[in-house]
């Protein structure tokens, strides 16, 4: 490598600009004359461009704009053409996958949820088609394809969400909608539709492997700066040849807390940890409405959801809402196993 | 070495960013409504200790004028003869004293028109036993409505309510709902599903969607389906299930609290884990909709069209209207008390803790929320939840 960076200096090495390895035969030509900038450069290479597309950017690049275009003039179209109107809304506007009467079918009249179909299958082109981007360039400069497969684990999850799930249940119904705040409503009704995902231990294992990954990051941050001064930024020689700054790093996590990764394996734990967010996120995306209606009533079996005593035990429910507790319970066996108890009724008004 | 274009495009850049970040640090200082540091949030606990089922009040909430009790009407001296010996056309209150019925028809004025005064409601020309003026009609429907909730809202109780309540010295209530223009699919064109929010709307509360409330506060939809069912074979409505959680975010917006005040957020569905207050707002949701149905879409031919909505519908209430923000409204001060024309049972207005509306409010909630004894001789610890 001609350059030669250290995250202790304040340098910025400023020259020639990097042209990159020499492309190969069938690739298509890079993009962008290269520039340098100084304020890019205090956060990262200072080098801007070139930038590679290849058949994979370009067919991505052309698919995220399709559903772009889908979702942005449908949202438009909402709005009676009205630029003023659709800035405004931007936040609300929603584009609903086809309601429940249509299945999984993919045949679906364009607005009534065709076009929520349309844009999803563009969307998922284009990501897939930027993973094999991903996957390509990794192989182009001859590394593994770690990036690719963890990018892989958050596609599961979207597919999870948008498709394998919705094909398992038999209604695109239940996807969530294009728009910024209808998806975070889907979001907070979905959990409440199936009982509280809070109790959903696949989503327990995705919190945890997602703040997890945040520590870890944080601690090999820290530990890769704190020991820079011996060279520590220096990662792959102090793997290969161990030295006071790996040293003094492991030290440091084994008088902390009595164990400590390697300089080589800290990656891997950060690697899995990353990765097993959006996996087990999916899992539990994929058991919900499949397997388990009500992961509350879920975890009241399996003991996760502690039982508190009532706080008002007194308390007397309306006639018509009494009556429909008795009913639910007599209904549901299951329902009636694992809830308390209606409270008992009493005369006189609350 | 580097060439000049260079250093004035990244000196460019430089200034760009700082510039924004500048901005949008001023954004989010002056913006936002924030709560000082000094102003104390205030937080009660109304489940099982250490489960979260707290509320927040702020200071922001009880400084709104609109929340503050107005000053008290002096009563007049019994007449000792009816009202109607001395007016005409009375059709409601004739058997009221009349000098007790003045007192009340002073008491209106204050409530709803203290700036038009009698004429808002009254043809001074052609005196005041005239229907002339659209509003007399209303207020009449509108005096049978308050004395129809003294009498029979379990919601309200002994609190009562007044034109106070809802109208806050304003002609219309602040916050009312009317129905959005919201045509149905299929529209044509390249969608069928229109934008459920309005955007004739001038704040955040009118922008949502009214399909909630028409479903729920007008026509008598039960809120339910708010739980699945897939693994049997049923088939679940989210877009039903979105609207439930939009009536129940503007329900508790409109009482300045959160969701658990009535639920344990845990299992929402689950009356067993639920408040006392959840059963006060299920009375208080069929409440509005027999005010919404039996008194105010009567009105809607009296009313002239620019007081009615963009699809000529009257303006009809919800929790927010007489809440405005509070969990009681005027933090449960029995407004009504010594009108005994509007049907007021209970305290009296003496009884009123002449403090801010916020302060009342605690006393009453506190009330509510002591703990009955336990027939099952649980033992709950000496903080049992509070």
């Amino acid at each position: 490598m001609a350059s030669f960076h250290s995250l202790y200096s304040q340098i910025q090495i400023h020259g020639p600009h990097d042209e990159g390895i020499p492309l190969r035969g069938h690739e298509f030509p890079r993009i962008g004359k290269p520039f340098l900038s100084r304020w890019i450069g205090k956060i990262g290479d200072p080098q801007i461009g070139p930038t590679y597309l290849g058949f994979c950017g370009i067919a991505s690049l052309i698919c995220g704009f399709i559903a772009i275009e889908i979702i942005g003039l449908n949202f438009l179209a909402q709005v009676k053409w009205n630029p003023v109107a659709f800035i405004e809304g931007i936040a609300w506007h929603r584009l609903d996958p086809p309601d429940a009467k249509w299945g999984f079918s993919p045949f679906v009249p364009l607005e009534e949820g065709g076009w929520w179909i349309m844009a999803g299958f563009f969307l998922t082109a284009s990501i897939l088609l930027w993973w094999g981007r991903i996957y390509l360039r990794a192989k182009a400069l001859g590394m593994n394809t770690h990036v690719a497969w963890a990018f892989a684990s958050a596609i599961f999850l979207y597919l999870s969400l948008g498709f394998i799930r919705p094909m398992l249940m038999g209604s695109w119904h239940e996807a969530p909608p294009f728009g910024i705040i209808p998806h975070l409503n889907w979001t907070a009704s979905f959990s409440v539709l199936y009982g509280n995902f809070y109790y959903n231990p696949f989503h327990c294992f995705s919190i945890a492997f997602l703040y997890g990954s945040v520590l870890l990051f944080a601690m090999h941050g820290g530990t890769i700066l704190a020991t820079s001064r011996f060279g520590g930024e220096r990662e792959t020689e102090e793997i290969m040849d161990r030295g006071t700054a790996a040293e003094r790093g492991a030290l440091f996590w084994r008088w902390c807390m009595g164990f400590n990764a390697t300089f080589e394996s800290v990656h891997r734990w950060a690697y899995w940890f990353a990765v097993l967010t959006t996996f087990t996120g999916a899992i539990g995306i994929l058991l919900t409405g499949t397997v388990v209606d009500n992961w509350y009533l879920w975890g009241v079996k399996w003991g996760l959801a502690p039982d508190y005593p009532q706080t008002y035990p007194d308390m007397v429910l309306p006639p018509e809402i009494a009556e429909q507790v008795r009913a639910a319970a007599d209904s549901s066996q299951t329902a009636v196993d694992t809830l308390p108890p209606p409270p008992p009724a009493m005369e006189g008004a609350p | 070495m580097k060439p000049a274009p260079e250093k004035s495009r990244t000196s460019i850049v430089g200034i760009v960013a700082l510039a924004a970040a500048a901005v949008t640090l001023l954004f989010l200082i002056v913006v936002p409504k924030w709560d000082a540091p000094w102003d104390p949030i205030e937080s009660r606990e109304w489940g099982w200790r250490g489960i979260a089922m707290n509320t927040f009040t702020s200071e922001r909430t009880r400084t709104d004028p609109l929340n503050l009790i107005p000053p008290e009407i002096p009563a007049f001296e019994p007449s000792g003869q009816p009202a109607s010996a001395v007016y005409q056309n009375l059709q409601v209150l004739g058997g009221l004293d009349s000098a007790r019925f003045d007192h009340l028809m002073a008491s209106i004025t204050e409530w709803v028109a203290p700036e038009q005064g009698c004429g808002y409601c009254h043809d001074l020309t052609e005196g005041f036993a005239s229907d002339a003026i659209y509003t007399k009609q209303v207020a009449r429907t509108m005096l049978q409505m308050v004395r129809d909730i003294n009498s029979n809202s379990r919601h309200v109780g002994q609190t009562g309510v007044t034109c106070y309540t809802c109208h806050r010295g304003q002609n219309i209530p602040s916050k009312v709902w009317l129905r959005g223009a919201e045509p149905k699919p299929p529209m044509g064109g390249i969608v069928g599903m229109p934008p459920p929010w309005n955007r004739t709307a001038e704040n955040m509360r009118d922008f949502f969607p009214r399909r909630p409330f028409e479903d729920y506060l007008l026509d008598d939809k039960t809120i339910t389906g708010a739980q699945a069912r897939a693994v049997s074979g049923e088939v679940a409505d989210l877009s039903k299930l979105e609207d439930i959680y939009i009536l129940m975010m503007q329900m508790s917006d409109g009482m300045g609290v959160n969701c658990t005040f009535c639920h344990n957020s845990r299992a929402f569905a689950d009356w067993s884990q639920s408040t006392p207050a959840r059963i006060n707002a299920w009375y208080g949701i069929r409440m509005v909709q027999r005010l919404n149905n039996d008194y105010l879409v009567g009105l809607q031919d009296i009313f002239p069209a620019n007081k009615l909505g963009p699809l000529g519908d009257v303006a009809k209430v919800d929790c927010a209207t007489c809440h405005n923000g509070m969990s009681r409204p005027l933090g449960g001060a029995p407004m009504a008390a010594g009108y005994e024309a509007l049907h007021a049972t209970g305290i009296s207005r003496d009884a009123i803790v002449r403090e801010t509306a916020y302060e009342t409010r605690n006393a009453r909630m506190a009330e509510i929320q002591a703990p009955p004894p336990d027939p099952a001789g649980l033992v709950q610890g000496e903080s049992d939840g509070e």
